[in-house]
């Protein structure tokens, strides 16, 4: 995997695990909340809370940490292997293939509006954290 | 056997995602995770298509490790906002277009 060595060791460990750490997660939300005949709440339940963890830690002062192994870690491998985008539209695209319109709108509203909503929400929750400290 | 096909899977995909974000991410427009997930889409389509429950375990590891949805929405909050519809609408269209286009052709 030639791309990967673009990645310094020490940044491409901290994905790594990070990344085993997310997808090991989002398996065991998925058997703990396994999807209904309509609803596939365990991915549902992964990528919204994904997505408010990655705006918490993106918020403030990411750039300066950005490429710490640390950040990269938590925030490239975990919360973006936590969370996935071709669950969400494999699933869409069968509810889509199977006449289900109103599942399939509804699914896809719910998971990227409240994903963007819940990624500002985690993002003003640490902005606020941070005021508090000072 | 398939939690390891998972794992390791799920580590390759991570690490394709973060190489691939790193090479072509620019702070105005994403590529990589642009191309992450709409590939990843089309091969998850694929593999699902096949109704096969071992494929598509592992291919749910890997491949939906190389896509995200968090810095995706992520990405959304910090472009501006006529780059943020495009970006988003660009990213769905293609997605599932990708993921019905796999669907059809392993089904």
């Amino acid at each position: 995997m030639a791309l990967s060595l673009s990645l310094p060791p020490h940044a491409a460990i901290a994905v790594g695990l990070g990344g085993l750490a997310g997808a090991g997660g989002r398996w065991a939300l998925v058997e703990v909340l396994p999807a209904s005949e309509t609803w596939p709440w365990g991915v549902l339940a992964v990528n919204l809370a994904g997505c408010l963890l990655l705006g918490y830690l993106a918020a403030a002062a990411w750039s300066a940490r950005a490429e710490l192994p640390m950040s990269l870690g938590l925030g490239t491998g975990f919360c973006g292997s936590l969370t996935t985008f071709s669950a969400l539209t494999v699933d869409v695209a069968q509810m889509a293939r199977d006449s289900d319109w109103g599942y399939a709108a509804g699914y896809l509203a719910v998971s990227v509006l409240g994903g963007v909503a819940l990624a500002v929400g985690g993002a003003t929750l640490r902005k606020t954290r941070l005021k508090e400290a000072q | 056997m398939t939690a390891l096909g998972f794992a390791a899977l799920a580590v390759a995909g991570t690490l394709l995602r973060a190489a691939t974000a790193q090479r072509f991410n620019s702070p105005t427009w994403p590529w990589g995770t642009l191309g992450a997930n709409v590939l990843g889409s089309f091969a998850l389509g694929l593999l699902v298509g096949t109704g096969n429950p071992v494929v598509t375990a592992v291919g749910i590891g890997g491949l939906g490790s190389l896509t995200t949805l968090s810095t995706f929405a992520v990405e959304l909050t910090t472009l501006s906002r006529t780059r943020s519809i495009a970006y988003a609408t660009l990213s769905l269209v293609l997605a599932l277009t990708a993921a019905t286009t796999g669907l059809a052709i392993s089904s």
